[in-house]
């Protein structure tokens, strides 16, 4: 297994003195090579669980382990794209994307390259000089995804990294998503609240409900795999209609399946 | 006091300003000219824009006055020389000098001690700002001594300074350094308290070290503020200077001021106080402009 997720639970301090479970016993775990989407209303906890496995929360009880080592932290093994694009003003494109690879002090040159590598991946060959601020919100995205990927790391780790596109740049992104994930084979956890995103990405689907959060639903998929082949005409499928009414009374009702 | 965002805070604390996207337009209420064609037309056949003449005007309207009262003898020349005689002793200042020396010694002596000063506050500050933006420690240990020395004068403080450091130059330079040391520390916390959470987490899912994320982090994204608190810092420091050269100083242009004032050279006095208030106005336009070259990108971001 990628990444194994045993009995995690994690709660919140309250001002009170109290403490508020956000996540109660979740369980799962996700072989290398899959895109897992995970899918929940606001305020169902997903993006804690997102945090929590990226290391930027300390579980409160369970483990999260990548391949055999335990989560105690962020890592390398683990690269992160959020909704909104956190890009570092004060650079250009290529050295936001280079970021990852001046912390491990490797030399300027290759540096530059790899960066002009992963720019490429994500459509964006020759933007290299652009200040952040002159790109679009989706190049900005595609900047982001991109310092993610020059790390290489084991798993991508993506937190609604579409929710602040328009509609029309979102369509396009999720295409550049999986393209991304046949190229680069890499494991991808994608967080979204959008149903048909959800179902248009994902190889496997695990819906998050409830308060605390729990896993009420856990499914494989196969329209990404299609999408792959055929595109946005996936969405258009009777299959791909009739799985999105059935989903979306277990994600109204809320209960286990 | 809060800092919400750096450049209001700027514009209120400083009286002089150039702000960085130029003079206010004329009327914010009204719609811009190039917004409304016939409105652009009618404002070139006006010829040069009201935001321009009118503070021209102003400036006219007191030197004629000012020429005035002083030719028709409605003020002794001994409390207002006359504008053609601070502008001849002006010159003299710059040809002849003062009080041993001419004003560019004068001059050298002042900006020496504002600029030493004002690297000891950035090499004490900065660090400061840091300790009290991220550490509740530090906040604890350093935000009381910064609160208690902010609301102070620095006339207040000059005799125990003296009495401490002497009456040499590093008795002026820590007088202008103290001075300068609340607004660089105050901008430098808030800049460093307000550094995006994002931004942090996504360096450390890179790998980035506690140290690496002070410098490649924390520092380039509280630089627009550290900036702000050292512009706000260059004009505190400049109004302190005269203070710190009341005392034993025998080069700068506070003290050329104070010495002139004891033989009644009022217009050395008049001449001095125009000198002063070129060179901040020239600081100020110095550190915009290092501003926009080290820091361009906050004004889009």
């Amino acid at each position: 297994m990628k990444l194994t997720i045993h009995q995690l639970s994690v709660h919140f301090p309250q001002p009170d003195g109290g403490e508020a479970p956000v996540l109660d016993g979740i369980d799962l775990a996700i072989p290398a090579g899959e895109l897992v989407v995970l899918l929940g209303a606001s305020g169902c906890g997903k993006s804690t669980l997102l945090n929590a496995i990226a290391g930027f929360l300390p579980p409160t009880e369970g483990e999260i382990w990548v391949e055999q080592r335990r989560v105690s932290g962020p890592g390398i093994d683990r690269g992160v794209v959020l909704q909104t694009d956190a890009l570092f003003p004060w650079l250009n494109a290529r050295d936001n994307v280079g970021f990852g690879l001046r912390l491990r002090s490797i030399p300027l040159k290759e540096r530059h390259n790899r960066a002009e590598e992963a720019l490429a991946l994500v459509g964006l060959k020759g933007k290299g000089d652009h200040a952040t601020w002159q790109l679009s919100g989706g190049q900005r995205q595609r900047v982001s995804l991109a310092r993610a990927l020059v790390a290489d790391p084991e798993i991508l780790l993506m937190d609604e990294p579409l929710g602040a596109l328009d509609a029309m740049t979102r369509e396009q992104m999720q295409d550049l998503v999986l393209e991304v994930w046949q190229r680069t084979g890499k494991t991808i956890l994608f967080v979204t609240h959008g149903l048909d995103e959800a179902l248009y990405l994902g190889t496997r689907l695990v819906v998050l409900a409830g308060k605390p959060g729990r896993i009420v639903h856990d499914e494989p998929l196969a329209f990404g795999r299609r999408a792959l082949e055929i595109g946005s005409k996936v969405k258009s499928l009777p299959a791909f209609a009739a799985a999105r009414e059935r989903l979306r009374a277990v994600i109204f009702s809320g209960a286990p399946t | 006091m809060s800092f919400l965002s750096p450049l209001p805070v700027a514009d209120i604390s400083l009286p002089l300003i150039v702000p960085a996207e130029g003079f206010p337009f004329d009327d914010q209420l009204r719609a811009r000219p190039e917004a409304n064609p016939q409105a652009r037309k009618a404002g070139r056949r006006s010829g040069v824009p009201a935001r321009i003449w009118i503070p021209l005007a102003t400036l006219a309207g007191i030197l004629a006055l000012w020429w005035g009262v002083t030719a028709y003898g409605a003020v002794p020349a001994l409390f207002l020389p006359s504008p053609q005689t601070v502008a001849t002793r002006l010159w003299r200042l710059v040809t002849e000098g003062f009080v041993d020396a001419t004003l560019a010694q004068h001059l050298a002596a002042s900006l020496f001690r504002v600029f030493a000063a004002l690297a000891a506050a950035l090499v004490l500050g900065v660090p400061a700002g840091f300790a009290i933006g991220l550490s509740t420690v530090g906040r604890g240990i350093l935000d009381p001594i910064v609160e208690f020395l902010r609301p102070i004068p620095p006339l207040a403080y000059l005799p125990l300074v003296i009495i401490w450091a002497g009456i040499g130059e590093s008795a002026k330079v820590l007088v202008i350094a103290l001075a300068m040391l609340p607004p660089i520390i105050i901008a430098t916390a808030a800049g460093t308290r307000g550094v995006d959470g994002n931004r942090l987490n996504v360096a450390r899912a890179l790998g980035a070290t506690q140290a690496q994320l002070l410098r490649l982090v924390v520092l380039p994204s509280a630089s627009p503020s550290i900036l702000t608190g050292t512009r706000i810092a260059l004009g505190a420091g400049w109004s302190t200077l005269v203070a710190a050269e009341l005392v034993a100083a025998t080069r700068g242009v506070g003290f050329m001021i104070q010495s002139a004032a004891n033989f009644l050279a009022t217009d050395v006095v008049v001449a001095g106080i125009f000198v002063i208030a070129g060179v901040a106005f020239v600081l100020e336009l110095a550190i915009r402009l290092v501003e926009r070259a080290l820091v361009g990108w906050a004004a889009h971001a």
